[in-house]
């Protein structure tokens, strides 16, 4: 008979989440730790983002994703961690035992903790229901990314992006690079979904036009895409009609939203978060499964790596003090986003668990200047943090100092407060 | 004829010592109406009795389930359930249970209470509903290809990518020309083009019928609406069809559709936001909810309504040998196999020489997901995640009788594309997959059609001189 395949900890994806995470774990001690990977390299989706801009806040120099991945690519082989290539996981168990299918056929691994760190996926056309034809040329931005980068051919000569988030801009400046045309961008939205520094990088340095509050309201073509109609929405996103454009084009790539891959954390009901698609996890990190640990992209959509990275090792956090055993049977206090915040994570916090400060991370609704984010206890206001501009696309957190009135408190509320002129 | 009429008629006719060729315009099987529809083998009380519709519905509906067993095929007898919110809808599902009892369909009335135990989802305005615990659910490109496989290891020869452009009296028989210049010679022709069946008659003979496309637009909820219904849910059936269904096709997806719609264009399979709000519109009369954050595809599908409201199963009149299989709109594929028998009835199959080496049914490609990986550990490396496809069945989608190496032909084959993320991870892998399985350059990978190659070329190519 078979040994008993059994770790400490099994963290699903070899991404940057999955990569830091034991990293971090073999740095606090742990020496059984196993990463799986459904590919057949580590590295995760980094490796088809050959552009720069990795590392800033981590390494504090310029990067690209390669370079970035590489570096924890490294200190896994120099450690010595195992990992699995060409691995999938297909079933995940509330004992925390994961079934992995690889070449070696099907085979229980059993862990004490769980790292999910699956990343997300892009929404597809399906997604936002675009009415036309079904024609070869209308494909992910991602998809589009890795044929480029990873296998050297382009999807189209003519090019139009539909949604601005960053996989769409940095495609949008990569595509332009390699001699295609990139005939525009279109936003659904009075305001661009990507990061700042996209917008400017990839769009405005090569004069490619962006289309807010516009949206594709039509695909022509039969085999291969010809053409697609554009269209000014009004404030209820709804597309104005005796506005359409045609445009010819030869692709068409959507950046229309990025979501946590959870379809193993449903199957073994993990709770999910309506607002961020991820699991709703604790002040640990910890997922509303006992063991089953959540960090990276799948927990919710981070717009740079370097944060997950740093999320990762605070998800490690959690794991060494499952680990030990220092967590019983405790209160959690329920943290809820309110006016003007999209969503905030983690959703509850431990008393027991809290050192002497905490971040929630959030998200806002809608860009505004001078905005007051503040956090009350049990209806008190404990902390407020004035921010000169904030946009739905770019992730904040807030910072608090663990005192009594928080440890006591039932509920932990965030708000957007607008300063008053 | 590469749908699943002809797929059936195909095998019917495999059984017997004489030479079959299969001709179509399509590149792949199962790519029009078979590919597009709502996935249902109806009970059978729904077509006006004492038609050949109804005939052959309640015949069909008999047969699938041992054909399903014999080609492996997953075979779902989940049963329907037709609702009525009023009085009026509730005198109808009475008529409606008197109809079944004449086509002989074994179906009982369920009240509101029994109707909200089993289907929570239902809108609770609900007073009846009229359960039929035959209706069933295939894959129909499923059974298509299996029919085919089978029928051509038996010698049945197709040609696809042949679009037939004349069809002519010879000396002896028929000459049938395609598209390609090239000239076939037949004793008997059957006539099963679907969408073109009138089209093709026309080429030899005057008709009084007309084929007109009815469209349906559908979109599929992924998985996460497991459970959202359990039954086939009808509302009340209406001049324009069968109204707008919820149908569980997988333990995971939800088909919500179709629409019904009138059309000139032949060829139009596009979804339209009139279409998809409608169909939002409507099926929010039967749920009381739709979980519409669940949308992952939609599509639409084109049904080959006749202007005689019936199926066209019948002799040339002009034209001896010459048979036609036209209109066989909804409840065509229930119908499927009722319809090769009626016609192999018709056109005396029985009087043609039997097979003496006839086969038994051994699947040329076409994979079962219980492969050993300890013999193919390419059995074990998933490359569509969302649907749990692996590398060598992607390969064996590509060979056997009924292999393709197009895009849509794999996800057809084994799902890898079927998922929530459509392909946006695996499509590239798929891509690279089929060039060097099929020893093709990437860029001669297609989509589906002929004009349909997924990349346009290397990068860096105008750069080189």
């Amino acid at each position: 008979m078979k040994a008993r395949k059994e770790y400490d900890v099994i963290i699903i994806g070899g991404g940057p989440a999955g990569l830091a995470a034991a990293v971090e774990a073999h740095a606090r001690g742990l020496r059984s730790i196993l990463i799986v990977e459904r590919e057949n390299q580590l590295g995760g989706i980094l490796l088809q983002c050959i552009h720069n801009g990795f590392g800033l806040h981590e390494f504090k120099e310029e990067l690209t994703g390669p370079a970035f991945a590489q570096r924890y690519i490294d200190k896994v082989y120099e450690l010595g961690i195992e990992y699995l290539l060409e691995a999938s996981v297909t079933m995940l168990n509330p004992d925390r035992s994961v079934m992995i299918v690889s070449k070696e056929g099907f085979v229980r691994y059993f862990a004490k903790a769980v790292i999910l760190a699956m990343g997300c996926q892009e929404r597809p056309r399906g997604a936002i229901s675009i009415p036309g034809s079904r024609p070869a040329g209308v494909l992910t931005a991602g998809a589009a990314q890795k044929y480029l980068n990873m296998d050297g051919y382009l999807v189209g000569e003519k090019v139009f992006i539909l949604g601005s988030g960053d996989i769409g801009l940095i495609m949008a400046r990569r595509m332009t690079l390699e001699g295609a045309k990139v005939v525009g961008v279109a936003e659904i939205q009075r305001q661009p979904n990507g990061i700042t520094r996209n917008i400017v990088q990839c769009l405005h340095d090569f004069h490619i036009p962006l289309y807010l509050s516009h949206t594709v309201t039509r695909i022509y073509g039969k085999e291969r895409i010809q053409a697609i109609e554009l269209s000014q929405v009004d404030e209820n996103l709804k597309p104005i009609e005796g506005t359409e454009q045609y445009i010819e084009v030869d692709a068409l790539l959507l950046s229309i939203g990025l979501l946590p891959n959870n379809s193993l954390s449903e199957g073994v009901g993990i709770a999910l978060s309506k607002a961020t698609k991820g699991p709703i996890v604790s002040n640990d990190l910890q997922t509303s499964i006992p063991g089953y640990f959540a960090c990276g992209n799948v927990l919710h959509v981070h717009d740079v790596v370097d944060y997950v990275v740093a999320e990762a090792r605070r998800c490690v956090d959690g794991v060494m003090h499952y680990l030990s055993n220092q967590i019983s049977e405790e209160r959690h206090i329920e943290v809820t986003a309110h006016t003007g915040l999209h969503y905030v994570v983690p959703q509850s916090i431990k008393p027991q668990t809290l050192g002497a400060k905490q971040r929630f991370y959030f998200r806002v609704k809608s860009p505004d200047h001078r905005v007051k984010i503040q956090i009350f206890a049990d209806g008190m206001l404990i902390k407020e943090s004035l921010k000169s501009h904030v946009v739905p696309a770019e992730m904040e957190y807030i910072e608090v100092d663990i005192n009594d009135a928080v440890r006591q408190a039932q509920h932990i509320t965030l708000a957007l407060h607008k300063e008053e002129a | 004829m590469q749908g699943v009429v002809g797929a059936f008629i195909a095998k019917e006719l495999s059984h017997y010592d004489v030479k079959v060729l299969v001709l179509d315009k399509e590149n792949d099987f199962a790519n029009q109406t078979t590919m597009a529809n709502s996935a249902i083998i109806h009970s059978g009380y729904d077509p006006k009795p004492g038609t050949l519709k109804a005939k052959l519905n309640v015949q069909g509906n008999q047969m699938y389930k041992d054909i399903c067993h014999y080609y492996k095929i997953p075979f779902n007898q989940m049963g329907s359930l037709t609702v009525a919110f009023d009085e009026a809808g509730v005198a109808r599902l009475h008529e409606l249970k008197d109809q079944a009892t004449i086509n002989g369909v074994e179906v009982e009335l369920l009240s509101a209470e029994e109707v909200l135990a089993q289907e929570p989802a239902i809108n609770p305005t609900v007073k009846m509903a009229l359960l039929a615990p035959t209706a069933s659910i295939v894959y129909p490109w499923q059974i298509t290809f299996a029919l085919f496989d089978h029928s051509i290891s038996n010698g049945v020869e197709v040609k696809l990518g042949q679009e037939v452009v004349a069809l002519r009296k010879a000396q002896e028989g028929y000459t049938i020309e395609t598209k390609s210049g090239e000239e076939f010679q037949a004793h008997h022709v059957i006539n099963c083009a679907g969408l073109f069946g009138v089209e093709i008659q026309k080429m030899i003979e005057p008709t009084e019928d007309a084929i007109t496309p009815r469209k349906g637009e559908y979109f599929v909820l992924t998985r996460g609406a497991y459970k959202y219904v359990n039954h086939i849910i009808f509302p009340l059936p209406t001049e324009r069809g069968k109204g707008v269904l919820a149908v569980p096709i997988s333990n995971r997806e939800i088909l919500i559709g179709p629409t019904s719609e009138v059309i000139d264009d032949f060829d139009d399979v596009t979804t339209t936001k009139e279409g998809l709000s409608y169909l939002i519109k409507e099926i929010k009369n039967t749920m009381s909810t739709v979980p519409t954050d669940r949308i992952i595809h939609e599509f639409a599908g084109l049904r080959a309504s006749s202007t005689r409201h019936d199926f066209i199963i019948e002799e040339s009149k002009y034209n001896t040998g010459l048979y036609h299989v036209i209109g066989i709109e909804s409840p065509g594929l229930a119908s499927a196999p009722a319809i090769a028998k009626y016609l192999a009835d018709l056109a005396a199959f029985e009087q043609l020489p039997r097979k003496t080496n006839f086969k038994e049914y051994q699947p040329t490609t076409l994979i079962t997901k219980h492969k050993q990986v300890k013999d193919h550990p390419d059995y074990g490396v998933i490359i569509c995640h969302c649907e749990h496809v692996s590398r060598q069945e992607i390969r064996d989608a590509m060979h056997g009788n009924v292999g393709s190496h197009t895009i849509k032909g794999i996800k057809k084959r084994v799902r890898a594309g079927f998922g929530p993320c459509q392909g946006g991870f695996c499509e590239p892998t798929i891509v690279r997959l089929i060039s060097q399985e099929m020893g093709i350059s990437p860029k001669e990978v297609l989509h589906d059609g002929p004009n349909s190659a997924v990349l346009k070329r290397d990068s860096k190519e105008i750069f080189k001189t």
